[in-house]
């Protein structure tokens, strides 16, 4: 019996070489992540000499304070990781839940009001927020650091996904299907959830994606203007580093592939995960191969006979 | 109208809960310019007078908030922001304005390259999905999307600045309406704009590309397919029907242009919005701040209001309340 669920998680997991490379690419990230924090090729503040190209005792070269790149790099890239994710998971389900209510009761009250919180979510600055929230927070208990962290880009982050999904719930909530289980009495929950929200399904996950990206992205933009404490560890203070030394105007770009080699992989497996999700997402879009293979047709006409190749039938796929 | 009072006042509470005062944070900077001012004993006592009367000077602490509110939104209609702690004595709205342009010009030209060229190449993947186009695309989309504007800037710079030498990398200083001046500009913004004009075609890419693939699957799509529609005639009608959620994502970022400028005109030191903003950030001073934010807030509302107009005039199934 379990064995049978496994199968079918494993079927699911596995349905596409996108997904497969998505999850793979992802989990080789959280590796480096993890295994960072338990061991790197050398410790992560040890000495050697600066700025050295990549070689075979340093595989991504050393920085302008003599560290190792490598070493670094796998130290730092977990709480990277953490923030993204924790802000993507935060946003894909605030995002959602406000962009459908609101699209849907359109300039009703309850609309205006989440309407007018959109708005003055989308136009607070987050790394102005991450300031003053870390402030207080750290005060309070220095291990929820990176909770903070994720809370604050939250918080202003859902506003763009929230707009994005109402403007396409606008859109369905006036079709013909909506408005006529609406006159069959039909109640409102059931409405959103099995009308509303599978069409919008596709935004949830870019928003999620995207979520991810941009978590990383402020982290890295606020560590870029100072604004966390220096004590953090993570990518955004090594690209930091990066831009206070002007690393790229003397050509160390062994340093800064270091910094953001793991966002680079992480992206690119998002892009597959996006890839690969699409027929989850919407059924319509698997690609089906006829069960019976397809024939040739003869047609007899007055003069012989009119062939209609096989390859010819091929169900068009978009 | 209700948001924009809500979003002015949260504005006006952020900055005064950031912890440090501006002007301390000045004098330490100042101590450290002077060098051994803050060792002799009597210094620290000195220097919290000092704080006081500045403060006093800036109208920052005495009031209770709620005079200081009075007197933030009063300033919002009269367009008196106050005066920069930082650039003192120059006026906040002074700093404001003489950089603003650099930042709107460099966000409108790279958003709006990254508008068409992301949802066509958006649509090209789509119609091909799974398809090599479409698979490099949508991966290349992703990394873009996650390495910061200013990180794929320090390699573009480094390849065709510092290597290649083709273009500057400091900000000219003749610039102007002059034909030299003209092509200074050019020289110096092309890498800027091509940098953020990649961060942000990733957003205009993927948004297009996975709208437009189950636009596709739409039941009006087969029935303009099956009454003989031409597939370009299709792909135009989907095009445009996907096109919505792109077209807040353009009038977004120009709302967002100072943001988005940042780290690009941190780097560079560019002297625009974005650079100021975040020099007024690190340095906290309160009345370039608050002035900052009011800019970003009143730009965000108009694009929001664009949007919406927009919407209406691409989309008539928008029409809010049409129904009825």
């Amino acid at each position: 019996m379990s064995s049978d669920i496994l199968t079918k998680v494993r079927k699911t997991l596995f349905a596409n070489r996108f997904l497969t490379a998505g999850i793979v690419l992802v989990l080789i990230d959280l590796a480096i992540g993890i295994v960072g924090r338990v061991w790197t090729p050398y410790p992560p503040g040890a000495d050697f000499g600066i700025s050295q190209p990549p070689s075979l005792a340093h595989l991504l070269g050393t920085d302008e304070f003599g560290h190792d790149v490598l070493s670094e790099m796998m130290y730092d890239t977990l709480p990277t990781l953490i923030v993204g994710f924790g802000v993507g998971l935060s946003i894909a389900l605030i995002s959602t839940v406000i962009g459908l209510v609101s699209g849907y009761y359109g300039r009703k009250v309850s609309g205006v009001v989440i309407d007018v919180l959109t708005t003055t979510a989308l136009t607070i600055p987050g790394v102005v927020l991450l300031v003053v929230i870390g402030a207080y927070f750290r005060t309070a208990s220095e291990s929820l650091g990176y909770l903070v962290i994720v809370f604050a880009l939250a918080i202003t982050g859902w506003a763009f996904g929230a707009k994005q999904i109402r403007s396409q719930v606008l859109g369905l909530a006036n079709r013909e299907y909506v408005l006529a289980s609406k006159m069959l009495g039909e109640k409102w929950y059931r409405i959103l959830f099995t009308q509303l929200l599978p069409p919008i399904l596709p935004l949830t996950v870019a928003q999620f994606l995207f979520g991810t990206l941009y978590g990383i992205l402020s982290l890295v933009t606020a560590e870029y203007w100072g604004v966390l404490a220096a004590t953090t560890n993570n990518l955004g203070t090594m690209i930091a580093f990066i831009a206070a030394n002007a690393a790229y105007l003397s050509n160390q770009w062994w340093w800064i592939l270091g910094a953001i080699l793991p966002i680079i992989i992480l992206g690119g497996g998002l892009g597959c995960l996006n890839l690969g999700l699409d027929e989850f997402i919407d059924p319509r879009l698997k690609v089906v191969e006829p069960e019976v293979p397809l024939k040739d047709i003869e047609l007899p006409i007055d003069q012989g006979t009119v062939v209609v190749k096989a390859e010819q039938r091929k169900v068009k796929t978009r | 109208m209700v948001s924009f009072f809500l979003a002015v006042t949260v504005n006006f509470l952020l900055p005064r809960l950031m912890p440090g005062s501006a002007i301390s944070t000045l004098l330490v900077e100042l101590e450290g310019a002077q060098g051994g001012f803050a060792a002799s004993g009597t210094s620290s006592l000195f220097i919290q007078q000092e704080v006081k009367q500045l403060e006093v000077a800036f109208g920052l602490t005495p009031q209770p908030w709620p005079v200081q509110y009075v007197h933030y939104i009063e300033g919002i209609f009269t367009g008196n922001l106050g005066v920069s702690i930082l650039f003192y004595p120059t006026s906040v709205a002074h700093v404001i304005f003489s950089s603003i342009g650099w930042s709107l010009g460099l966000v409108f030209v790279s958003s709006i390259i990254a508008f068409f060229l992301g949802s066509w190449l958006g649509a090209v993947g789509a119609t091909r999905r799974r398809g090599k186009a479409d698979t490099t695309l949508v991966i290349a989309a992703s990394i873009l999307a996650a390495v910061p504007a200013f990180v794929i800037l320090m390699y573009l710079e480094m390849g065709l600045s510092v290597n290649v030498g083709i273009f500057r990398i400091s900000f000219p200083t003749n610039v102007g309406m002059t034909p030299k001046g003209v092509y200074n500009l050019v020289d110096f913004y092309t890498l800027p704009v091509l940098g953020l004009m990649l961060s942000l075609l990733s957003g205009f890419v993927l948004g297009m590309r996975n709208n437009m693939l189950h636009t596709l699957k739409d039941n009006y799509v087969f029935y303009a397919e099956a009454l003989g529609f031409r597939d370009k005639t299709v792909r135009k009608m989907v095009y445009r029907n996907s096109m919505l959620p792109n077209v807040t994502g353009f009038a977004l970022s120009l709302g967002l242009a100072i943001s988005a400028a940042l780290t690009v005109e941190g780097l560079l030191s560019i002297p625009g919005a974005g650079y100021f903003f975040g020099l007024a950030l690190t340095s906290k001073d309160l009345p370039l701040l608050q002035g900052f934010f009011f800019v970003i807030i009143l730009m965000l509302l108009i694009s929001i209001a664009v949007v919406e107009m927009v919407y209406t005039a691409i989309d008539p199934r928008v029409r809010l309340g049409g129904s009825q």
